[in-house]
């Protein structure tokens, strides 16, 4: 008898709790689904599985493609999920677009600004924006946000920040070929939890044509950029 | 042997969340929040779950702490003791804890706990102590305590509780089969004190040392003089070093004679490892085109348009597919849409019906303002929601969007009868699939851990709505569970044949059952299931249940003839059969916590009572205990005296972040036998019903806007 058979044991335990190899589930039919120990066996799996290099979709695109797809593009980049997409619009709803990738990740814009995000984890399940995007478009001011989420137990919080909106200057941008001039604006946020930075580069017109945003703390930043013209 | 060790070190490692953002507390060799040998003040943080692992000297322990509630704290250990007997040889433990957070730490006050360690059955490591914890700084923490039993073993002195009662000054020695609580030698017999301290010399690496109360005495006594626990020092020393968060190590010089190791693994149902959801998002609300814009769209001629309802039908049933949730059935007039769903998909109905909501925004003529969303479980209609479409066009991405539509929506009981009827063509159907499964028993004291793994293949038939037939066929493959032991109980073998039941070749009818779901009238449900009902019985079940939708309270009654099933589990049955069954209470107390009691006849034909405690968490995640007691002598029930044991749910989603409504559930007995055991029947009627009710609806809205 020695430590190593006992490692196992509480393993086992550990697995069996998590994966509930021990009992079957009762109360839910079973149907082609695979079961939990398949579930855990895949998971296990793909843990080992090198994963391919995350490809980053620009690379493929050109001004003609883009202008020819009859749809507006959005190129989204999270870093820290390695995730580089570009994102069709899926619907409007009160001046919210949101834009679908291909593996069915949304993200809500209200007139640039996120507000929402679906299939990344901790989303932001809504923003209060108004003061924001006031702010942002006058390129100077001040602003309190909302943000809304779930806890891990599926509750909702919410984290509030007082913004501080400055303009750093303006200079052309290269979207594919094409180059407007746009005025780079930096949205400060502060509350004692966190310090944000968003970034808003903004046309004359005041279309946000590309900004950093924050999400929330797991999922860090977004960059998204508009391709379509 | 040590492939499969690989396999589940991986398998245990993914299934590790990476989250545990508590500090200044670690795990003891006894697996509880502590120093080295000596327990501390302090509590995890709450909900936390913790399974630590530890050996040293021909000792090991394993156990599982959870927080179950901020201030109380609740262990099962499993341990082995070498030279445990006069005889010299290894024992096989069980036991439990409680501590409880008497004083919370202020500014000079020390925090206060009064801990049970092992304080029911045969108390190999049973102590009682009150103990003081007071940080320091960040960094330092000075803990001291007084101990009784084991933890008045050393330098002990008479019980100062011996002024009260002279009972006090003697600790009776442990006799009875185990499992009872030995309320009769709590805080008796000598005492001594213990204390150490704590420095947190990094982030990841605390170093302790401890001064500790415990003389090992049947360790050092046991034996041969050779192998024997020498007990030099009273002093341990000991570091922890958190390897990752989530995972530490522990390793210290026990005694002044031996080294111990150890590792704790520590998570917390909230905080998923996903963090949320990563499935795929929802199709948006459409909004509908102005009235003044558009008066055409809002007439309700379309009604009577056949192909046009038959259209929306049609799409909706796709769109609700493509999102994991079937269409039922559709009622459709100029104002309101009903719809039956079900939901396949979903772990939170919430969820479920926030899609469904959306997807009509997506095909509904304008006219229609009221949604009626009717979620389906085998064939009842526990809940009717409604929902008006100007409520989700404006709410949709609404700051607190979450509440106001719960506040908005209308929760309704169905009536029993009555309702659309389901889409043509639905019934009958059939779906099936194959599969691995694992069959595990733990505790055994020849092979503390036996498991069976083989392929099930299994169907459900659904005959029309609310009647099925469902089976499944297992292959074994592997395993031993066949090996282990033979029954030596007085009462009738209604469990504790398990053995023989595992060492059938196959192929095995796990199951195989008529299933019928009804609601006889307003507030109840009924389920009728006959056949082969589970591994050992076969035969017909009957339940109702009350629930009235918004009740915290709901009553149920259960009445079964079994019949004990053929080993080879195939057609054929044995000579015993029984009539059994519960009447029930159940009760969600809101705060996270849910009880219930059942009373009636367990399957060795004996009368007794089943109480059950479960912390549920908002995510899906239960954590339980139960015991049973029955007018079976604890003599006659065996080792143990009675049947308990701790339970878990998990929400597969939770684990990977994608939708699905598995559920990994375990139950863990310290010891089956065949007093106090239940049925164990498919489809149980409480836990389908109340998802759909209150409080269970409120609490997981949350994911009606993911």
């Amino acid at each position: 008898m020695n430590g190593k058979r006992f490692a196992t044991i509480g393993l086992m335990l550990c697995l069996a709790a998590l994966s509930g190899c021990g009992t079957q589930e009762k109360d839910v039919a079973k149907t082609s689904d695979p079961t939990v120990l398949s579930l855990a066996f895949k998971a296990a799996a793909s843990f080992l599985k090198p994963r391919p290099e995350p490809v980053d979709p620009r690379k493929h695109l050109t001004r003609q493609v883009i202008d020819k797809a009859g749809i507006p593009i959005l190129f989204v980049g999270i870093d820290s999920r390695k995730a580089y997409a570009t994102l069709s619009p899926l619907g409007e709803n009160r001046g919210v677009v949101t834009w679908i990738s291909s593996d069915g990740i949304t993200l809500g814009y209200r007139g640039g600004v996120l507000v929402a995000t679906r299939g990344l984890g901790q989303d932001l399940m809504a923003a209060d924006t108004a003061e924001a995007l006031a702010a942002i478009r006058a390129g100077a001011g001040t602003s309190v946000r909302v943000y809304d989420y779930l806890d891990g137990e599926d509750q909702p919080f919410r984290r509030s920040f007082v913004c501080k909106v400055r303009s750093r200057g303006r200079e052309p941008v290269d979207i594919f070929g094409i180059k407007p001039i746009l005025r780079e604006v930096v949205e400060e946020c502060n509350n004692p939890e966190f310090r944000i930075e968003n970034t808003y580069w903004v046309s004359d017109r005041q279309r946000i044509w590309q900004s950093r945003q924050w999400i929330g703390p797991d999922v860090g930043y977004v960059f998204s950029q508009q391709l379509s013209r | 042997m040590s492939k499969v060790s690989a396999a589940l070190a991986a398998c245990a490692c993914w299934a590790l969340p990476v989250y545990a953002q508590s500090t200044g507390y670690s795990y003891s060799l006894y697996g509880t929040p502590g120093l080295i040998d000596m327990p501390t003040a302090q509590s995890a943080e709450d909900g936390e779950l913790a399974q630590t692992i530890s050996t040293f000297d021909g000792q090991a322990r394993a156990t599982l702490t959870f927080q179950l509630t901020p201030r109380l704290s609740a262990s099962f250990r499993y341990a082995t003791l070498d030279n445990y007997s006069l005889t010299g040889e290894r024992t096989w433990d069980r036991s439990f804890d409680f501590r409880y957070r008497l004083v919370d730490e202020g500014r000079y006050r020390p925090a206060v706990a009064i801990g049970l360690q092992d304080f029911m059955g045969t108390g190999l490591f049973s102590a009682e102590y009150i103990v003081a914890t007071k940080s320091i700084g960040e960094r330092l923490t000075v803990t001291g305590g007084i101990g009784w039993g084991r933890l008045g073993s050393y330098n002990g002195f008479s019980n100062p509780l011996g002024r009260l009662n002279s009972g006090f000054y003697t600790r009776p020695g442990f006799s009875g089969l185990g499992g009872e609580p030995n309320t009769n030698a709590w805080f008796r017999g000598n005492a001594a004190f213990f204390g150490g301290v704590s420095w947190a010399a990094s982030d990841r690496l605390m170093l302790k040392l401890e001064y500790s109360s415990d003389a090992y005495i049947t360790e050092s006594t046991y034996g041969l003089p050779s192998e024997r626990f020498e007990h030099r020092s009273p002093v341990n020393f000991g570091l922890n070093y958190r390897l990752r968060p989530g995972v530490d190590l522990s390793a210290s010089y026990l005694y002044g004679s031996v080294l111990s190791v150890g590792a704790s693994f520590r998570f917390n149902p909230r905080h998923p490892p996903a963090k949320g959801s990563l499935g795929r998002g929802p199709v948006p609300v459409k909004p509908r085109i102005s009235r003044q814009i558009s008066p055409g769209d809002w007439g309700t001629g379309w009604v009577v348009d056949d192909t046009r309802t038959a259209a929306i039908e049609n799409i909706l049933a796709q769109l609700l597919a493509a999102e994991g949730m079937e269409l039922e059935a559709l009622e459709l007039s100029g104002k309101t849409a009903r719809v039956r769903i079900r939901n396949r998909t979903y772990e939170a109905m919430p969820q479920a019906i926030g899609r469904t909501a959306r997807l009509l925004t997506q095909v509904m003529p304008a006219s229609v303002e009221v949604f009626r969303i009717e979620p389906l479980v085998h064939g009842m209609v526990p809940t009717v929601t409604t929902i008006r479409r100007s409520d989700m066009e404006t709410l949709e991405n609404t700051s607190d969007g979450a509440w106001l539509s719960y506040a908005r929506t209308n929760i309704s009981p169905s009536s029993a009868s009555g309702g659309p009827a389901p889409r043509p063509g639905l019934y009958p159907r059939f779906v099936w699939g194959v599969s691995p499964y694992l069959d595990v028993s733990f505790f055994d004291p020849d092979q503390p851990l036996r498991a069976d793994f083989g392929a099930e293949l299994s169907g459900r038939l659904e005959i029309s709505r609310g009647i099925s037939l469902s089976g499944a066929l297992r292959q074994p493959v592997a395993g031993n569970l066949g090996s282990g032991r033979a029954a030596n109980s007085v009462l009738p073998h209604v469990r504790t044949d398990a053995n023989l039941y595992a060492q059938a070749d196959g192929p095995l009818l796990d199951h195989l059952t008529l299933d019928y779901y009804y609601q006889p009238a307003d507030n109840l449900y009924g389920r009728f299931t006959a056949g082969y009902l589970e591994k050992m019985y076969g035969g017909v079940s009957g339940e109702i249940l009350w629930k009235p939708i918004d009740s915290r309270l709901a009553l149920g009654l259960e009445v079964n003839y079994a019949r004990k099933r053929d080993f080879d589990q195939m057609l054929g049955f044995q000579d015993y059969d029984v009539f059994t069954g519960h009447a029930s209470a159940y009760y969600a107390f809101g705060n996270g916590f849910h009880g219930q009691l059942d009373v009636g006849r367990y399957l060795a034909g004996d009368w007794g009572a089943t109480i059950s405690l479960d912390r549920e968490f908002g995510n899906g995640w239960k954590v339980g205990a139960f015991a049973t007691f029955t007018n079976v002598s604890y003599a006659d029930f065996g080792e143990g005296s009675f049947d308990k044991g701790i339970r878990l749910t998990i929400p597969v989603s939770w684990v990977t972040g994608q939708p699905t409504r598995r559920k990994a559930q375990a139950t863990i007995r310290p010891l089956t036998r065949d007093g106090g055991a239940r049925l164990d029947v498919n489809g149980r009627l409480y836990e389908m019903v109340r998802e759909l009710h209150e409080p269970e609806l409120r609490k997981r809205w949350g994911r009606f806007w993911r």
